[in-house]
């Protein structure tokens, strides 16, 4: 099984610097973190899978520049922002945005819940308000999807989105904000309400 | 009790920075609590099912090693270092065994050239006699 939530508490900075050595070790612990805020990010699990694996090459590439003042996770998030950013500056992205007919499918990953639940009708009423939260999430812009993932995905604290981010706290907090209204306003103001 | 909770103190509890008084009318509104409960709880789902998703997805990330062409790119320095001398040392030793090589063609042409001078005279001594000895005259002993 994939380590994929719990974060590793290494003790020491050589530690973190030392397991930067290791690529596959490194893509194996982190791929499925880094994948998550890229293909939400994008909304493009396709193109995500190729921007994950130039994420692990450019942090091989460059490890010599980690000093161990963050997790390694962050630091990984940190790349994969900014390569998010990059992506979907270029003309290439707006362009494909346009046109293309594959979005992360949202049934796919609203059933990830379907072995999960305690019973049908709670699993149903979970799918159906991940559905109705990824419409949302889905409009918004990329860079304040970023922050989302990162926080409520993720589970960052406020202060390790600022360093993965680059933005200062009161931007980061102005996204969070928008989104949740957002969010909040169309699920309605118990969270259970419809939305489109 | 006192109005419920602004959104945009609900947004701060969501967020888990929000100050004690929120705090402290949510544990005694249950209205607010409800709607805090609800987000919270899409929220997790919303995290379970991405987690879950990405258990399964991640695999199209291949390992570098499994990137062989690619995974050149992420070679350290050093051994493109190495392979750079390596290249430099066999050019060099490729031209000096050439400059070897063409010293001693060049001296086993010369030797030739001195051969064939030689052969050249010999056969220009033996044209220029008027006479081939065997029709030369004998020559008379008088002791």
């Amino acid at each position: 099984m994939e380590h994929t939530l719990a974060m590793p508490q290494l003790k020491t900075c050589a530690d973190r610097m030392s397991e930067l050595d290791d690529i596959d070790g490194l893509v194996v612990r982190y791929r499925a973190q880094v994948l998550r805020l890229i293909a939400f990010s994008l909304d493009d699990p396709d193109e995500a899978a190729s921007i994950t694996q130039d994420c692990f090459l450019r942090a091989y590439a460059t490890r010599a520049q980690y000093r161990g003042q963050c997790a390694v996770s962050t630091w990984l998030l940190q790349i994969a922002f900014n390569m998010v950013r990059d992506h979907t500056r270029t003309r290439k992205f707006q362009f494909w945005r346009r046109v293309r007919t594959r979005a992360l499918d949202v049934s796919e990953l609203a059933g990830e819940l379907a072995s999960r639940g305690s019973s049908s009708e709670s699993q149903l009423l979970a799918r159906e308000r991940v559905r109705q939260l990824w419409a949302v999430l889905a409009e918004l812009s990329p860079r304040q999807r970023s922050v989302f993932v990162l926080r409520f995905i993720e589970e960052m604290e406020l202060t390790e989105i600022v360093a993965a981010t680059g933005m200062n706290l009161a931007t980061v907090k102005t996204h969070l904000y928008r989104a949740l209204d957002e969010v909040r306003s169309r699920l309605g103001n118990d969270g259970k309400g419809s939305a489109a | 009790m006192s109005a419920h909770l602004k959104p945009e103190q609900i947004n701060d509890l969501l967020l888990g920075i929000a100050e004690s008084e929120a705090t402290a009318h949510l544990s005694a509104c249950p209205q607010c609590l409800t709607e805090v409960e609800a987000m919270r709880q899409t929220l997790a789902s919303l995290r379970t099912a991405s987690v879950n998703w990405s258990d399964d997805a991640a695999k199209m990330v291949l390992l570098p090693r499994n990137l062989s062409s690619r995974h050149q790119w992420a070679r350290p320095a050093w051994e493109f270092a190495a392979a750079a001398i390596l290249l430099v040392v066999t050019i060099s030793f490729s031209v000096r065994r050439g400059h070897n090589n063409a010293a001693v063609a060049k001296s086993d042409a010369q030797t030739q050239i001195a051969r064939d001078n030689q052969l050249l005279a010999d056969i220009q001594t033996e044209i220029g006699e008027t006479t081939p000895l065997p029709l030369q005259p004998l020559q008379v002993s008088t002791k």
